[in-house]
């Protein structure tokens, strides 16, 4: 059946931005309505809409499969009416865990996981798509490039990164440039901690290295645990309408998490978070933001899906590299001349926590968990030894780094080591003097302390870090 | 039959210009959806008058005058407080200059609301879009609350 509107040509309308009344009809006559967040398009004649709240709605379909949605255009306000027809109800496959990983995450995101959960997603076959009233005002032009020009622009200049720290600003620069895809942060998972770390960020006045999300927790962490692509089209709506829900759990008297907060701007209006999964794990999450709602939602949900896992499989290859970088990278480590080290200026006192392997310059934090495991083993051998100079494989090798086998990261971890010890301006610099070679100066004597941990608190870290 | 009234909650709640949606349905229980702008609720709580937007080829007019059954949603978007009220059409007429003018301000109050939500200054207007309007005067029979959340659905 031929649409007088095809559901291609209303894509905007299908992105969740404006929640969609939809009507239903009892067998006895009486007209229901209900909102409905998301309207999906399923292919050219069908759509799915969400099961959650509304038993009259269901009692209605059941007994009567006419229905009729109205979506609206978030640039123009056009409104379009869908004739419906329910075809049946489902609760697995493809649409169901697009629509379900989407509700859990924001719902994660708000402190509400657990309330919203997904009974269904409903088909409906299209038997009309008509535009309500006159034709709209003029559209805001949208000018969308062609994504395979843009995909081959992306991943050309990433093909040109040489190493793992260059591929992740490229990548965050060209999804600016090519996609308009900014701010973004890009997330390197930390296997053997169930949480995300934040290795590169681009368009915040804020550096994002090092910054921490749980796996599983919020939008990141959701779409680092399902592997899928998590998009929320109109953050603030969504926000809303958790709170009504918030406040009528707790006007019942039943317990409410707190929002988790988003790494990035205050208040985004649309957030997309994009699994990067190679090799059958997800190493990573490309986290986007985006001022304007409905930046991000089922429209550009397939393409950023190929972004994720081009992305991934680019940087598993670069850190890979770096990991065994041939014969220039095994020379043996060579020892600081006792000249470069002055002794007339300041000492650099570094404080070591067993607690949580923090790692204080003077009274200043630097940096936590393995990269401070990383950066206390350096400078012990550079107080000790005299050593600056040292490789990505032996730290690799270090049983004592704790760094889990075959999935540790290691690239990543140093990269928010040297940015760390960039941006916070104290006395010690990380620097990559070739592949997989790393060269540690300090500007003056090194005073070394270790905080040793015992009882419940190593305990604790312990069990946290496990 | 228990009598249902709009009480001075929800009289207030109407009068914060929330999004209006009518449904109607026609004789094959089709149903199908409008806006309406411009609520006015009796003094008694009993009867509600609203104009509802009746675009060319809307069966939305037809159904009203041919079996009377509506339902009526308002949702404010700042909140998510949700109301519907179901009833019968007592009424239908052309709108008066005064109901004309409470739909425009409705619709301008509207705009303003979801102003802060990232729609346009005119979305209210565009909305409402240049369709005729109709009266609508409806009896209430009842009232649910459709708020997201664990009690939506239940009987005000």
């Amino acid at each position: 059946m031929t649409l007088t509107v095809p559901l291609d040509a209303i894509a905007a309308c299908l992105r969740g931005v404006i929640p969609s009344p939809f009507a239903t009809c009892s067998p006895d006559g009486i007209p229901n309505i209900t909102y409905m967040s998301i309207v999906l398009r399923v292919d050219s004649d069908r759509v799915a809409l969400s099961r959650q709240f509304f038993n009259k709605t269901r009692a209605n379909l059941d007994a009567n499969p006419r229905g009729q949605v109205w979506v609206v255009d978030p640039d123009t306000l056009a409104q379009y009416a869908l004739d419906l027809e329910y075809l049946h109800t489902e609760a697995q496959g493809a649409t169901f865990d697009a629509m379900r990983t989407n509700l859990e995450a924001v719902a994660s995101q708000t402190g509400m996981a657990g309330v919203f959960r997904l009974r269904g997603v409903d088909i409906h076959r299209v038997l009309g798509c008509e535009q309500v009233g006159g034709p709209a005002p003029p559209a805001t032009a949208r000018t969308e490039r062609d994504p395979l020009l843009a995909l081959d622009e992306l991943t050309r200049r990433l093909a040109a990164a040489e190493d793992y720290d260059a591929a992740t600003q490229t990548a965050l620069e060209a999804l600016e440039d090519v996609f308009g895809f900014a701010p973004s942060i890009l997330l390197a998972r930390d296997a053997g901690a169930d949480r995300l770390f934040a290795v590169a960020g681009n368009g915040y006045d804020r550096p994002a290295a090092g910054a921490e999300v749980r796996l599983g927790e919020g939008v990141i962490g959701t779409a680092a645990q399902s592997g899928q692509v998590v998009c929320v089209a109109n953050l603030a709506r969504s926000r809303i309408m958790q709170s009504a829900v918030r406040a009528a759990l707790a006007s019942r008297g039943a317990p409410v998490a707190n929002e988790i907060p988003l790494p990035g701007l205050p208040v985004p209006a649309s957030v997309a978070a994009v699994p990067l999964a190679a090799q059958g794990e997800v190493t990573g999450v490309l986290y986007l933001e985006s001022e304007r709602a409905g930046h991000f939602g089922p429209h550009n949900e397939r393409l950023l899906r190929v972004i994720g896992r081009h992305l991934a499989l680019a940087l598993a290859g670069l850190a890979r590299e770096e990991g065994d970088p041939g014969a220039g990278a095994t020379a043996p480590p060579t020892a600081s001349a006792p000249s470069d080290v002055a002794e007339d200026r300041a000492p650099v006192c570094v404080s070591y926590y067993q607690a949580d392997d923090s790692v204080f310059v003077g009274d200043r934090y630097v940096v936590k968990g393995a990269p401070g495991r990383i950066l206390w083993k350096l400078l012990r051998e550079h107080a000790d030894a005299g050593r600056a100079e040292f490789t990505n494989r032996e730290l690799r090798l270090d049983e004592s780094l704790g760094l889990p086998a075959g999935a540790d990261n290691l690239e990543a971890r140093l990269l928010v080591l040297r940015k760390r010890l960039a941006t916070d301006e104290v006395p010690i610099a990380l620097e990559r003097v070739g592949r997989g070679r790393l060269e540690l100066g300090v500007a003056g004597p090194l005073q070394l302390v270790e905080v040793p941990t015992g009882g419940v608190m190593s305990a604790a870290h312990a069990a946290r870090e496990r | 039959m228990r009598r249902v009234a709009i009480d001075e909650d929800i009289r207030a709640f109407l009068e914060q210009a929330p999004a209006t949606v009518v449904a109607s349905r026609d004789a094959e229980m089709r149903p199908a959806l409008a806006r309406a702008w411009g609520l006015d609720v009796q003094a008694d709580g009993s009867e509600l008058t609203f104009c509802v937007g009746v675009p060319d080829g809307s069966p939305v007019q037809e159904n009203l005058e041919g079996n009377g059954a509506i339902a009526v949603t308002f949702s404010r978007p700042s909140t998510y407080r949700t109301v519907q009220i179901k009833g019968e059409v007592l009424a239908l007429d052309e709108p008066t200059d005064e109901q004309l003018r409470a739909a425009d301000s409705h619709a301008d109050a509207f705009s303003a609301e979801v102003l802060t939500l990232g729609l346009p200054a005119d979305a209210g207007r565009r909305l409402r879009g240049e369709v005729r309007l109709i009266s609508v005067r409806m009896r209430v029979s009842e009232m649910f609350d459709q708020t997201p959340g664990p009690g939506a659905g239940s009987r005000l």
